[in-house]
């Protein structure tokens, strides 16, 4: 069945209103338009009922003209037909890891280079192809569209900047075979030997390898951390790696530095530094002197902002109020307010009702100070898979509360059935946790669990508030970005090359999965956040295990009479020259006065 | 003819009166599972196993507890993510010209999303035109919703076959559509159940796409590939074309039931007159509120 690759070209059918009119007024039929044919493919040939319509007989000239003109359509939608044999589709899987940007030292170029180049050979060496280009990073991934010639397949090949973190080759394969069937061909391309046992023969791979082993060191850690106490700078760790085999010495350069420092390293071995950074509000840049590999001779760590809670303590009750003012005032990122607006408001009042309207900023906390209590010793059951109740134990703590059992929400800690702090969480409310608890007879305000339990709350809320849960990233990792409320439609990515993108927020937060290094700014509104990334890969940044080499090969799968598959041939030239000859057919009617209705 | 976002207020107030019923069979996987063997928090009990942090603390069995001092849980069927993921196909096909089509998709999508905010799940809106594209986050009431135009000239399961989008794990996923492709429909609904807790299809249908033409020549449009096809109706080509329509859905149905999924069929003009959701209800999709 011929196919249309160019389907809205037979919009030039447009041109053409005047023999439809007489067209469609010679015909007897009326037309619908129905949802698919799908449901009338049975009716193409029946015996009665459904037979397809004998044309009107209409003028020799009339015909003439329409079949020219709908050639001419035709052949603008440039269809094509199923043609004879034409080569098993080819899968290329690339090797998108960064080591594949390591330099051979012989002034080779990169494994990439030297890749895309015998690649570019070996298909122009091909008589006829048609190829999909796979990514082989963490996840597999498609490069553009189907290529069937070498000039295409470098084209396309320009946008293979390996910069992943890791490549999982056998999910790209098996992408391929999902994609294109049992009988495709595959080439995989990369820097390493086959895995342990060579390419298995029945698979139809080959394994083209263009690494080199070498040493190389490289920045495979790094953190940056604020000292709390505002002003006095940051502090910064960055981990260092030799992957040789003989001991190394290498030039570290930190920004602002005027001349390098030498770091020796242990044959394989690794060391972490420590610095103190002024720059608060700087990044931190750090590069290694060159070697094999460049992408990981580079560092950048970004500060990570301090967000910090505001709380509302509505308490009437004056000895819980004081447990919370203490437990507060031991807390960096928690400030009692008096007044909204607050990220979390404490309060001994009524529950709100289910349909007052939520801010959704303000988390609550209330506090039930029953009459009818008891104190429990256990056992506590703590959910820990809640934010709550990391390292939080209650071992040793008396937690007075009230005896009933159906609360609602869900139960975060509970003394046997009896819930005692639950969380409850409503689309379009804000988070309301309910905490059963009385101080005078109990001692878990005087435990280490009190002031525990307060941190989570406040970390976990903070980790809710606008910004980034962190702002330091290794590559393949991915950074979550709080948005501030109602700031969702205004998000601009800029990638460190300094090109922008917008992004589309699918809730209150965005996920971002880079695949360059280096500094990534969002701007939301009017704010705007840093996140940098980093290789960090040592996996990629050890290429002791490069290699040169080639292995497997294709063969027929099943059927070696039957190779290669039917393909398309394209009508184009067919089509035109009918509508040429038929033009003149028409011209040459035209003056033997023979037209019978033009 | 009701305008589509007149259809979708409608639909809101109407969706109002339903509740999205959680699944109560999980998937766990691709292919022919049928039940979740993994534990969850659904009502239908499964088993016994010793606490492990993370556990929902209100599945501890007391009773054994006393009797064992040994923290036991009860193990159900897993329960889902309460989350949906409401695919809207955005073919051609469903804007059938002449037709309330394109209406009843965005309502019966409205009136799920309602249902499902309704019963405490968060939803999204995805819709299949000329890419799988993000329509509605999940902010907006769906009586509020603009409804866009159903243009798109690619198919849903090409749409598929290129990649989902990030659906959420575990999310309940929804499919409003004609379903009238030529292709496999196991393929697609593996494709729409991986990683999903549950699948429904509802197929929203014009009465024209129910009722073949009357008797006489016709020449056939197809709304999406603008293919024609000219016949000669007569009585036994609709009773063929009612045939095939019908294996059509018996098609559809049973690759549903083999992979777990829950399919209802809805005629658009009737959905939009009647709101009758019946088959929804008594397909424990929707509960009455």
């Amino acid at each position: 069945m011929p196919i249309l690759t160019m389907p809205l070209a037979l919009i030039a059918l447009a041109s053409v209103p005047a023999l439809l009119a007489i067209y469609w007024l010679r015909r007897q039929h009326r037309r619908r338009v129905v949802s698919s044919l799908v449901l009338w493919r049975d009716l193409t040939q029946p015996r009665q009922g459904g037979m397809q319509i004998q044309r009107v007989p209409t003028p020799w000239l009339f015909l003439l003209e329409l079949l020219v003109l709908a050639l001419l359509c035709l052949a603008a939608a440039n269809p094509r037909v199923l043609a004879g044999p034409e080569p098993r589709p080819l899968a290329i899987v690339l090797d998108d890891s960064l080591s594949m940007l390591a330099e051979d030292g012989a002034g080779g170029g990169a494994v990439r280079d030297r890749a895309a180049d015998a690649l570019g050979e070996a298909l122009e060496a091909e008589a006829s192809f048609n190829a999909r280009l796979i990514l082989a990073g963490p996840r597999p991934q498609l490069l553009g569209e189907a290529v069937r010639s070498a000039g295409e397949a470098r084209s396309l090949l320009e946008q293979w900047q390996p910069h992943a973190p890791a490549a999982d080759i056998d999910r790209a394969v098996a992408l391929a075979r999902e994609m294109l069937g049992r009988e495709v061909r595959i080439l995989v391309i990369t820097d390493r030997a086959p895995p342990e046992g060579g390419v298995d023969e029945q698979t139809a791979v080959k394994w083209w390898a263009f690494g080199r082993p070498r040493p190389n060191v490289a920045f495979v850690g790094g953190v940056r951390s604020g000292r709390g106490g505002g002003g006095d700078g940051d502090r910064v760790m960055v981990e260092i790696a030799n992957f040789g085999d003989e001991p190394a010495a290498v030039a570290l350069r930190l920004v602002g530095d005027s001349a390098p420092r030498r770091v020796e390293l242990e044959a394989s071995g690794r060391r972490r530094m420590w610095f103190d950074w002024p720059g608060v509000d700087e990044p931190f840049y750090a590069t290694l002197g060159a070697d094999a590999l460049a992408i990981d001779n580079e560092l950048v760590l970004v500060p990570q902002p301090r967000r910090v809670a505001r709380v509302v303590l509505d308490v009437s009750d004056a000895a819980a109020r004081r447990m919370f003012e203490r437990a507060m005032a031991a807390m960096p990122h928690a400030r009692v307010v008096s007044a909204p607006p607050a990220e979390l408001r404490i309060t001994t009042g009524p529950a709100p009702s289910r349909d007052a309207d939520g801010d959704m900023h303000t988390w609550l906390l209330r506090l039930v100070i029953e009459d009818d209590t008891r104190s429990y010793l256990g056992p506590f059951v703590i959910d820990r898979a809640h934010p709550l109740a990391e390292g939080l134990a209650l071992a040793g703590v008396y937690w007075a509360a009230g005896t009933e059992v159906d609360v609602p929400g869900r139960p975060i800690i509970a003394a046997g059935n009896v819930p005692l702090l639950t969380e409850r969480s409503l689309p379009g409310r804000p988070r309301q946790l309910l905490l059963r608890f009385r101080p005078e007879h109990s001692n878990l305000q005087h435990t280490a669990s009190f002031p525990v339990l307060l941190w989570n709350l406040i970390d976990w809320r903070t980790d809710e508030m606008p910004g980034p849960q962190q702002t330091n990233l290794r590559m393949g990792m991915t950074a979550s970005l709080t948005l501030p409320a109602g700031a969702s439609d205004e998000i601009e990515l800029e990638a460190p090359d300094g090109s922008t993108r917008r992004l589309a927020a699918e809730s209150d937060a965005i996920h971002l999965q880079p695949d360059r290094p280096g500094i990534h700014r969002v701007r939301v509104g009017d704010e705007r956040y840093a996140l940098a990334f980093n290789p960090f890969a040592p996996g990629q940044s050890d290429l002791r295990g490069g290699m040169t080499g080639r292995w497997g090969d294709w063969y027929d799968i099943d059927e070696p009479a039957h190779a290669q598959r039917r393909g398309y041939r394209e009508l184009l030239a067919l089509l035109v020259l009918l509508a040429v000859g038929l033009f003149t057919l028409h011209g040459w009617l035209v003056a033997r006065g023979s037209g019978g209705g033009a | 003819m009701p305008e589509p976002d007149a259809a979708l207020r409608d639909a809101e107030r109407q969706g109002s009166r339903y509740v999205l019923a959680s699944p109560q069979r999980v998937q766990s996987g691709l292919a022919g599972a049928q039940l979740a063997n993994r534990a969850g928090t659904s009502t239908e009990f499964m088993d016994y196993r010793e606490y492990q942090p993370g556990d929902d603390i209100r599945r501890i069995d007391w009773s054994a507890y006393a009797r064992s001092d040994r923290l036991t849980v009860k193990l159900y069927r897993e329960e889902v993510s309460p989350h949906v993921e409401l695919v809207l196909d955005g073919s051609q096909s469903m804007d059938l010209t002449g037709t309330d089509k394109a209406a009843g998709a965005w309502a019966m999508a409205a009136l799920l999303a309602t249902a499902a905010a309704s019963a405490g799940f968060t939803h999204r809106l995805w819709l299949a035109g000329d890419q799988l594209e993000l329509r509605e986050p999940g902010r907006t009431r769906p009586g509020q919703w603009r409804a866009a135009g159903l243009t798109a000239t690619v198919a849903l399961p090409e749409l598929l076959r290129r990649g989902a989008p990030s659906w959420r794990p575990r999310s309940l996923r929804v499919l409003v559509s004609d379903l009238l492709w030529p292709d496999d429909p196991q393929p697609i609904l593996r494709r729409l159940l991986d990683s999903a807790a549950g699948l429904i299809v509802v197929q929203v249908l014009a009465r024209e796409d129910t009722a073949p033409p009357e008797v006489g020549n016709m020449e056939l449009i197809d709304a999406e590939t603008g293919q024609t096809r000219e016949l000669f109706i007569d009585a036994a080509a609709q009773e063929r074309y009612q045939r095939t329509l019908a294996t059509h859905e018996a098609n559809w149905q049973g690759a549903c039931q083999r992979l777990g999924a829950v399919m209802s069929r809805f005629v658009a003009e009737d959905l939009l007159t009647d709101w009758n959701m019946r088959p929804l209800v008594e397909a424990r999709v929707l509960r009455v509120s």
